[in-house]
């Protein structure tokens, strides 16, 4: 979603952007969105299936469309994907002189640290990431220091969700994201069952899909708590947001991985606190005591602690509540993080600019 | 000397000048251009090493001497990786040939390696696709 927002907000400002992603589903190989090409390749299919004659031919097609698009910067978003291969082969076979951005969109673990993600950080005229904790770890891993800056996700402040909220009549703690381990939240499904051990009354909804789902549902059911448990599936951007300024708490118990968490950003800007792990830019999408609780991972008694805290505590909801509403607004807004990127990619082509110059002397 | 390039272990495939070589037993990945795709068009075409050199001065242009000591080179680390060894051809071509195509001036052939490709492609995130058409990352909101 956020090069969908970035493509619409730079437009806005004069910046033309191509999109050259992977194929997904029926979707057609090239459409215009919004005035945005984008082109649609079996980038990682091709490498998955070792599909040789695929591979070469994405190469041939992306050199293509870079040909046809003409554009003065490449900017990769996340060097931790296949489909950094190509853009590789590329830069180095005959583009080594296209600036490069990369934005790194989440921390760098231990099986993420490959070859050619090292060199796309390390050869980028300019890294960013989305949260402090992202971009360090990018940096850390390649020893990079040339250019890099942080640049947190932005999204359009929903507009019909005013400030000053007051609790919800029932406590109703939400997840938002992908049903998978990683994302904790059978961390979170443990801890409503503590909190219902302990009297509170708390329902937990959880939205998204994922491969763990079944397994999540089963847990609830083990515990107890399966009538308490709700699986919404994936739902559009509006129905998300209705459902975090209905909710009291939004939980992102994450165990890992986690650059930025979007869920927690949009769940502040409808003045909804969050409860979140101590991992990767989590704690940068929450001030701890401010807006939400930070806690540490993998920890089901601290989750459970800190909703009992703000559930039990009206006044200390509505703080949190009112300052996270405040804060996402403030750092989360898209224009922000649009005129981030512009000034980024001004500030690349001024300095190629000048350099062109000092060549021709 | 020629060079045998396992079909068990080994596949391979060029479109125009670029060449990618898998090594099936290790998972990695190599790949080449120019001059690269060229040299293994030919060691794939069973040429032996005298042959590889003069049909490569021909190609480019050059003389032999230059040629062959890049080529050794190159060679040398096919075989460390163990894409190639030294022996008799799964194929041999009456004549192996170039493919028809300009080429620039003669540099030493580089096979660029990716020997962790299945961690990267294990790294590669799952997308779907939105109501309006862009492939964004599950869940949404994306994190």
């Amino acid at each position: 979603m956020l090069v969908a927002d970035l493509a619409a907000g730079l437009k806005r400002r004069g910046t033309d952007m191509a999109v050259i992603t992977d194929t997904v589903g029926d979707l057609p190989p090239s459409e215009v969105i919004a005035g945005t090409p984008v082109y649609r390749l079996n980038l990682v299919r091709a490498l998955r299936e070792s599909n040789l004659l695929g591979t070469l031919s994405n190469m041939q097609e992306i050199t293509r469309i870079i040909a046809v698009e003409r554009p003065d910067i490449l900017h990769v978003h996340s060097a931790t994907q296949a489909s950094v291969f190509y853009l590789d082969r590329i830069l180095r076979k005959q583009l080594s002189s296209m600036p490069v951005v990369v934005t790194q969109h989440g921390t760098l673990e231990e099986k993420d640290k490959t070859q050619v993600t090292h060199r796309m950080i390390l050869g980028a005229r300019m890294l960013t990431g989305v949260s402090q904790a992202a971009l360090a770890s990018a940096v850390e891993f390649t020893g990079r220091k040339a250019e890099s800056r942080r640049i947190y996700n932005g999204f359009e402040m929903p507009a019909d969700f005013p400030a000053g909220r007051i609790p919800p009549p029932k406590h109703r703690l939400l997840c938002v994201g992908r049903m998978q381990r990683e994302k904790g939240f059978d961390i979170a499904i443990d801890a409503l069952a503590i909190l219902r051990k302990q009297g509170i009354d708390a329902q937990l909804t959880l939205v998204g899909y994922g491969e763990d789902q079944l397994q999540f549902e089963s847990q609830a059911r083990m515990l107890g708590i399966g009538e308490h448990v709700a699986f919404r599936g994936a739902l559009d951007r509006m129905q998300v947001r209705h459902l975090m300024a209905e909710s009291s708490i939004l939980l992102a118990p994450s165990r890992t991985r986690e650059g930025f968490c979007l869920a927690a950003a949009e769940a502040a800007s409808v003045g909804t606190p969050c409860v979140v792990s101590d991992v990767g830019g989590l704690p940068e999408t929450v001030d701890h005591e401010q807006t939400g609780l930070v806690v540490p991972h993998a920890d089901v008694g601290a989750v459970a602690g800190a909703a009992a805290r703000i559930l039990s505590d009206p006044k200390l909801w509505a703080r949190l509540s009112a300052a996270a509403y405040e804060r996402a607004r403030a750092k989360f807004d898209l224009d922000r993080c649009v005129d981030s990127y512009a000034d980024a990619y001004r500030e690349i082509l001024s300095h190629n600019e000048t350099k062109q110059a000092c060549d021709t002397l | 000397m020629r060079y045998f390039v396992d079909p068990n272990r080994v596949s391979f495939e060029r479109l125009q000048d670029e060449v990618i070589i898998i090594n099936v037993a290790t998972g990695s990945y190599f790949s080449g251009s120019g001059t690269a795709a060229d040299v293994w068009t030919l060691i794939a075409a069973g040429a032996s090493f005298d042959e590889i050199v003069a049909t490569l001065a021909a190609a480019y242009g050059t003389d032999d001497a230059g040629i062959r000591g890049d080529l050794e080179a190159c060679i040398a680390r096919l075989q460390d990786h163990a894409v190639i060894s030294v022996g008799e051809p799964a194929t041999a071509a009456a004549t192996a040939a170039l493919p028809e195509m300009q080429r620039a001036s003669w540099s030493p052939p580089v096979f660029d390696e990716y020997t962790d490709m299945w961690d990267l492609l294990q790294a590669d995130p799952i997308h779907d696709v939105s109501e309006t058409g862009w492939p964004y990352v599950l869940p949404r909101p994306v994190s």
